[in-house]
């Protein structure tokens, strides 16, 4: 378990991260998220006992990171895949990890072969592409066989083949009853594993919540439905729902479902040419949670 | 899932291993390593075959003083070494990995202090010892003197230690190979030729605290007009404190990158 209590984080006068205070639980898959500048690897980084909070706890398995003997053991955190010497092998990357472990070189060869580097284990750093590296910080997370699992964007730079091996681990390792907390801007792939999201905003807590809560905040289920008679239609289920024009025939609907609205159009003998609900996604809900807040927001293209 | 914590002793030792693995897995190491033991055997023979046959002293004797000399000059690559040692996961970020490994930072002081001073230790001594039997042999110098050996040794290993400290300190303080490489060479080198030649006492004085002036005073007895051994000694001592209490407060007490 990963528990921060009132964590907080101040660079000169700028506060990075503000009376942060959130549970993550074993056996789920946690999204951290929130925009760039919001604190997200401030607290990991906290988390880890690479940083000082200013003042707050961050505790993993309720103890402090930075007084662990044997943190492998413990947790498992990838939080930046360039941050390795590049003249080194990527094996002599991982001894070096086994070794302040006393963990034997074998478990070392056998981490290279779950994440699939073993046939360029012996080739230096600085001719891995990303993934590769990602890859690599996944192994040294994963060597001493740890109860928490923390993985800052670890989804960067894989390629098709990894996403999808790292989305099924990430919801295997959680099924095992592990923990695992991943900040990711992915917010599809987030979605697909993900059980719960703890969302922040200039160093605060935003939510903290299931994906299924958060999408449900989010709003009614829409339907798209597309027309000839498309002002018809609107004028039919504007009283039970709200209609939103999206262009000279289509409609979107919010507040009916798509076979009530198929059923309404059947009853006044329209025709359809679409009818489809609208998923909703987390990157909806992600938007719509930190828009008033985001500190680098983009432009309009103009 | 093995959650059991062991003792100080057994994350220390562990440690210091992973740090050897560390060092001996960088390339610039073994290329400052080759070089330092090279000049020390090469340059020693090229001197000492002067030397010894225009010394005064006994040939027993006499094969140490070029050895003594060459040291001198090794430590402007010894010292860099140590640095390289302290500070090269700084430059990459791997910093980030170091610590979140071993997390106990008073044991990541102890343990890569421990690695680099004993690398750089045994770069100057084993190839000081080699330089001498070599220059033995090639002088057909019928046995050499222990005690001028134990002392050459003694002095250039006790300069080592302090030399590598004082650069692990400095490293571990500025958290850069270049500006860690700068400083050190500057209060080794630069500043005491610069201090000691300046026609005022106040910088004569200054000059005969620092590092360098006293590696020279130990190991050729040419520090400055009036400066004792146990001066140099005291300096240097003082400085590898110093260093190394700075150092390790930026280590313990700050950010991981900060």
């Amino acid at each position: 378990m990963i528990s921060t209590r009132h964590l907080t984080k101040d660079y000169g006068s700028v506060r990075a991260v503000d009376d942060l205070t959130f549970d993550v639980e074993p056996g789920t898959v946690t999204a951290f998220l929130g925009p760039n500048g919001a604190g997200k690897s401030t607290t990991l980084r906290m988390l880890l006992g690479l940083d000082r909070p200013t003042s707050g706890v961050g505790l993993v398995g309720g103890r402090g990171y930075s007084r662990m003997g044997a943190p492998l053991h413990h947790v498992g955190a990838l939080l930046d895949a360039g941050a390795m010497h590049p003249g080194r092998t990527g094996r002599a990357h991982l001894r070096i990890a086994a070794h302040t472990h006393g963990i034997p070189a074998a478990r070392v060869e056998e981490v290279l072969g779950l994440v699939g580097l073993d046939a360029v284990a012996g080739r230096r750093i600085k001719g891995y592409s990303l993934g590769m590296r990602q890859r690599l910080g996944i192994a040294a997370a994963l060597l001493g066989d740890p109860p928490v699992l923390i993985f800052d964007e670890p989804l960067n730079g894989l390629d098709v083949d990894g996403v999808r091996w790292l989305r099924s681990s990430l919801r295997g390792w959680a099924d095992e009853g592990r923990t695992v907390l991943i900040s990711s801007h992915q917010l599809s792939e987030v979605q697909s594993v993900a059980d719960r999201v703890v969302v922040i905003s200039r160093g605060r807590l935003v939510a903290n919540v299931t994906v299924v809560e958060m999408l449900r905040d989010l709003g009614g289920a829409r339907v798209r439905v597309r027309t000839p008679d498309a002002d018809v239609l609107a004028g039919a289920l504007a009283m039970s729902a709200s209609i939103t024009h999206i262009g000279p025939d289509e409609l979107e609907v919010d507040g009916l479902s798509a076979s009530e609205v198929g059923h309404r159009a059947r009853a006044l003998g329209l025709a359809l040419h679409h009818l489809s609900d609208v998923g909703l996604s987390l990157e909806d809900a992600y938007l719509a949670l930190t828009a008033a807040d985001a500190e680098h927001e983009s432009g309009e293209v103009a | 899932m093995n959650t059991s914590d062991p003792s100080t002793a057994i994350v220390l030792s562990r440690a210091v291993r992973a740090e050897w693995v560390r060092l001996w897995t960088l390339r610039s190491m073994w290329l400052l390593m080759l070089m330092g033991a090279t000049a020390i055997v090469g340059f020693s023979t090229l001197l000492g075959l002067d030397a010894v046959a225009s010394s005064s002293a006994e040939a027993g004797v006499a094969v140490w003083i070029p050895i003594r000399r060459v040291c001198m000059l090794a430590m402007l690559l010894l010292l860099p070494m140590a640095t390289v040692g302290a500070t090269a996961d700084y430059g990459t970020g791997g910093i980030a990995p170091t610590m979140q490994w071993t997390p106990r930072r008073e044991v990541l002081l102890a343990s890569r202090s421990a690695v680099v001073v004993g690398a750089v230790t045994a770069t100057a001594l084993i190839p000081a010892l080699a330089g001498a039997a070599l220059l033995t042999r090639l002088t057909s110098t019928p046995s050499w003197s222990w005690s001028a050996g134990a002392d050459a040794l003694a002095t250039v290993g006790f300069v080592s230690i302090l030399g590598a400290l004082i650069a692990v300190g400095i490293g571990l303080l500025l958290r850069s190979t270049a500006a860690s490489i700068g400083a050190l060479l500057a209060v080794v080198l630069v500043l005491p030729l610069l201090l000691g030649n300046l026609p005022f006492a106040w910088t004569k004085d200054l000059a005969a605290m620092l590092p360098g002036t006293s590696a020279r005073q130990l190991l050729i007895g040419e520090g400055l007009p009036g400066l004792t051994d146990t001066d140099a000694q005291v300096a240097l001592v003082a400085w590898a404190v110093g260093a190394v209490g700075l150092g390790a407060w930026r280590l313990l007490r700050t950010d991981a990158s900060a």
